[in-house]
């Protein structure tokens, strides 16, 4: 499953439980009411217990998201790879058509008028990657092809009224 | 519920009024665009960004109106609040909107409501649309300062300072702060003073960046950093919108606690916790900035951090704390109490899409695709439009005499939140599959997950709109005015500031040295001809600005009694940055440098501005010179980043490891753009996406899609095939070409001279017209559909 299906599902099973939390709260205004103190003194109990753990699972994620980081450390940028530059300007970009398949290949990525994105689809259409294209700036994004196909980007960042025009085709692998 | 304060519930009643009425247009406006998406209504991407435009700007400001009118209303209870500066920042933000929907609707400004540099400035749309845009913004923004420096002055002037707003000594000297027989300030004054704060905050970086991009709309030569701005934008975009959600939760504070008959109380760890909110809410913004991968390293990894963390104050204490009053309550589920208890969940589960997309590594998947609007769409439309609703059937359930039956509110809450949320899971549907957000046309499966997205919205607002009727007819049932008494609450600990004498001497030399300062940097254009940068020049007006606001602090102490604590400071306190900011235009150093008294004299104003600015602060609030000066003095210190000063791609700080590479971009020879891409700029600029679609929707004229290489039928019964041919001379002569169930001489024959004639021997604009819609078209000609891969000579 791709990562983002696979994030929907962590998202609607999270959800399910707050929500389910939510309902249950809101159906024990049926039972017996209770006067506000006894509830208060069992209530601060569990939120001390929630407090720490809540603090605790968002500093291990945290700790667990840092290796993942996309960002290319300035070791990653000099190292032998194939360096493409792309231009992105409205609407088009402006960059090669044909990449290999398994090679580290460092897409320097510019832009010429106003902000774009620069989003990779894959064959089966999900988004594997993306940086924005500044003007002014470059911003290196590392891509390794890993299956040979015919691949889309995207402008993923507004650009204008063609903004949703703003594609192009490249092919990765087989022959050119 | 509340005690009889006409002034403060005429005052509410027409902030949250047009607030909601804002926001209903706005709805309208975005379901066109859901329909428009899902392929079931015609929409121009010129009108369908314009009206994107527009429905975030509306959206935000007209929450962020429910949120301050409501506050506003609330602090009258326990501080002195007078009605014009309400009065004014009302007429500020309502001008604000008529010049955005003027902007936009008239004038076709499309730059977003982020207005992204440079994008407002590379747009279709004429450029008065982009001036009246950022005006319409910086209008907005001056009502909303106004309103925060008020409702700042407001619970500092009650509670003791800033120190006292923030329940400091409540916190960390209990048993003194009891025995001076003092009380914490009440749990709505967070929110109040939080707003204040950031929003003050957020607002200098809105008139910055404004004033910036107004500077380089009227003259071009000021250049801006892009880095830059997209930090301001974002910094202020972020803080204000979140800031809407929660000067909300004093909705909650107050409507829960009256809901369920129980009380919320100020406590130690709710005190931290509104701490901990001020810093997290200026802290988070960064996160819109994660894949920019030039921006500063820390700041990517403090926007994870500070996303994360945010949620822990929040579900804690505001969340947890609701729940509790809910628990074992006995509560009875009128709307209000049903649409604020709803409101709850949207903001939790709104937090959670949130937290997913804060992380740096599933952002890389989710950055700009349709989960973003997700999540926010859940916290506004689900968060803050249900507190908003539920706080205005309280407040109707209260004072009436009729009751909502149990039927009814069955069938508003299964319709509202039903289609609520297969509106939503629409976006967060759409998100996973990689749709990006902001396309007018979406590839697939965008226009599937529209059309459960519009059947939603419909129910949704099927749902409100009989929450509506229903309101009214409760309305009108209104038991006659209760006897004015108070609700019960107390006015929160209010003790007056201690007028602690500053010492004599200690202002004497604060003020010589403020002095000293303010002067040397307006006389030093005299000693010095050498032009520094603009960043360096920048700094030192900070400097000096810094030293008037020391001596206007110094000065204000003598200030008398009578003449403090006028409404009418609160102005120069707002305008006089904004006068500073114009007096430090970019592109006129140069010629300053050549005429040094000259120089003197616009020193003379900025260190005026400087001064003014923090002497009205503190003449109106004392105590609330000082935020103005840290405030005044960061922002034209920020001015040294970006206002006036752009890299230029070649000076990329050259440390960095990625600027070596950078020149061989500049040295690569950019390579033409393809006849196809040009096509598809062409016939966005050329104004043929008016009548003709690319999507197969029908407009004015036939669509492009599929019409290269299939038979057309004339008026007369004849048919062609749309060859080349076909095209070229429908493009130029579209009066000798009538195609059947299409209206005839609609189209302009202005195309000819643009595109064909000695003035265009080759004809390539019309060539790449006509291989973009052969490119439309699967019969498309193979000779005029090259790959898009191949750039055409």
């Amino acid at each position: 499953m791709a990562l983002a299906m696979r994030l929907l599902l962590m998202f609607l099973v999270l959800a399910t439980l707050a929500i389910a939390i939510f309902i249950a709260v809101a159906l024990s205004t049926r039972l017996p009411a209770q006067e506000q103190s006894d509830v208060q003194h069992r209530g601060y109990a569990i939120r001390g217990k929630w407090f720490a753990a809540i603090t605790l699972f968002l500093l291990a994620g945290f700790a667990a998201t840092l290796p993942f980081f996309p960002y290319p450390s300035a070791a990653a940028v000099l190292k032998p790879s194939l360096r493409v530059p792309v231009i992105a300007e409205q609407y088009a970009f402006i960059m090669p058509s044909h990449f290999p398949v398994n090679q580290r290949i460092i897409f320097a990525v510019t832009s010429r008028d106003v902000n774009h994105g620069f989003g990779v689809y894959d064959p089966q259409g999900h988004l594997i990657a993306q940086v924005q294209a500044m003007p002014d700036y470059v911003n290196y994004l590392e891509v390794t092809f890993r299956q040979p196909g015919r691949y889309t980007i995207r402008c993923l960042e507004y650009c204008g009224i063609g903004h949703a025009m703003m594609e192009k085709t490249i092919t990765v692998g087989g022959s050119r | 519920m509340l005690n009889t304060d006409n002034v403060g519930r005429r005052v509410m009643n027409l902030y949250i009024g047009s607030g909601l009425a804002i926001t209903a247009l706005m709805i309208l406006a975005g379901l066109m665009m859901r329909a428009a998406q899902a392929n079931w209504m015609p929409l121009s991407t010129g009108s369908f960004y314009a009206l994107l435009t527009l429905h975030g700007a509306g959206m935000i400001v007209a929450l962020a109106l429910c949120g301050m009118g409501g506050l506003w209303r609330l602090m009258r209870r326990h501080a002195d609040l007078s009605t014009a500066p309400a009065v004014v920042t009302y007429g500020l933000t309502m001008l604000g909107v008529a010049a955005v929907l003027v902007a936009t609707l008239g004038g076709g400004f499309a730059g977003l409501y982020t207005f992204l540099y440079p994008l407002p400035f590379h747009g279709t749309w004429p450029g008065w649309a982009t001036g009246l845009f950022l005006i319409g913004i910086l209008l907005v923004n001056f009502g909303w300062m106004i309103w925060c420096l008020q409702m700042l002055g407001a619970v500092m002037r009650t509670y003791g300072g800033l120190r006292g707003a923030l329940a400091w000594d409540f916190v960390w000297h209990p048993q003194a702060f009891r025995d001076a027989g003092r009380h914490a300030p009440p749990p709505e004054a967070f929110p109040a003073l939080v707003a204040g704060l950031d929003g003050l905050l957020a607002g200098m970086d809105c008139m910055l960046l404004g004033i910036a991009l107004l500077t380089h709309w009227i003259d071009p030569r000021v250049r801006i950093d892009p880095l830059w701005a997209k930090n301001l934008t974002y910094f202020f975009a972020h803080t204000f919108a979140n800031l809407i959600i929660y000067m909300l939760a004093a909705f909650i504070y107050v409507g829960l606690s009256y809901a369920t008959r129980r009380k919320y109380h100020t406590s130690v760890v709710f005190v931290i916790a509104w701490w901990s909110s001020l810093v997290f809410i200026l802290t988070n913004y960064s996160h819109h900035l994660y894949m920019d991968f030039v921006q500063p390293r820390p700041l990517q990894y403090l926007g994870e951090l500070s996303s994360y963390l945010t949620a822990v104050p929040v579900t804690t204490v505001t969340i947890f704390t609701a729940l509790l009053l809910v628990w074992r309550s006995g509560m009875r589920w009128t709307l209000g109490s049903i649409f604020m208890y709803s409101g709850l969940i949207g903001w939790v589960v709104g937090g959670i899409g949130a937290e997913i997309d804060a992380s740096v590594p599933f952002n890389l998947h989710l950055h700009n695709t349709l989960w973003v609007p997700a999540h926010f769409h859940t916290y506004l439309l689900g968060g803050c439009l249900l507190f908003v609703v539920g706080w205005v059937f309280l407040l109707i359930e209260s004072r009436s005499a009729r009751h909502t039956s149990a039927l009814l509110r069955w069938v508003v809450s299964v319709l509202t939140f039903g289609g609520m949320a297969v509106f939503l899971m629409g976006f967060y549907c759409g998100g996973a599959f990689g749709v990006p957000r902001r396309y007018a046309v979406e590839p697939p499966p965008g226009p599937l997950t529209a059309k459960f997205a519009t059947i939603g919205a419909i129910v949704m607002c099927a749902g409100f709109l009989i929450a509506c009727g229903e309101g009214f007819r409760l309305r009108l049932g209104r038991r006659a005015i209760p006897s004015p008494r108070d609700d019960g609450e107390t006015s929160g600990g209010r003790c007056v500031m201690n007028h602690v004498a500053t010492g004599r001497r200690a202002v004497i030399a604060g003020g010589a040295a403020g002095a000293l300062i303010m002067f040397s940097g307006i006389l030093a254009p005299l000693l010095s001809h050498t032009m520094t940068t603009i960043s360096v020049h920048h700094l030192l007006h900070a400097g000096m600005a810094a030293g008037a606001g020391i001596l206007a602090l110094a000065l204000a102490t003598g200030l008398k009694k009578r003449d403090r604590e006028r409404v009418g400071w609160i102005i120069p306190a707002v305008l006089a940055p904004a006068v500073g900011l114009l007096l430090m235009w970019p592109s006129e150093y140069a010629y300053l440098m050549m005429h040094p008294w000259l120089h003197v004299c616009d020193h003379l104003g900025i260190a005026l501005a400087g001064f003014l600015a923090v002497f009205s602060a503190q003449a109106y609030v004392r105590g609330l010179g000082w935020p103005m000066l840290i405030l005044m003095v960061a922002m034209d210190a920020m001015a040294a980043g970006g206002y006036g000063v752009s890299p230029g791609l070649v000076s990329l700080a050259p440390p960095h490891p990625q600027a070596q590479v950078a020149p061989s971009i500049l040295g690569k020879k950019v390579q033409p753009l393809s006849l196809l891409a040009r096509g598809a700029h062409l016939y966005l600029t050329l104004g043929c996406s008016g009548c003709h679609s690319v999507n197969g929707s029908r407009r004015i004229g036939p669509t492009w899609k599929n019409l290269a290489g299939y038979p057309q039928t004339f008026a007369d019964g004849k048919t062609r095939i749309a060859n080349d041919k076909f095209l070229k001379n429908a493009i130029l002569f579209p009066d000798r070409l009538h195609l059947k169930g299409f209206p005839r001489g609609v189209m302009p024959d202005t195309y000819r001279a643009m595109l064909a004639g000695a003035r265009h021997p080759r004809e390539l604009r019309l060539r790449a017209i006509i291989v973009y819609i052969n490119s439309l078209s699967n019969r498309g000609s193979p000779s005029r559909r090259p790959s898009p891969n191949v750039p055409e000579k």
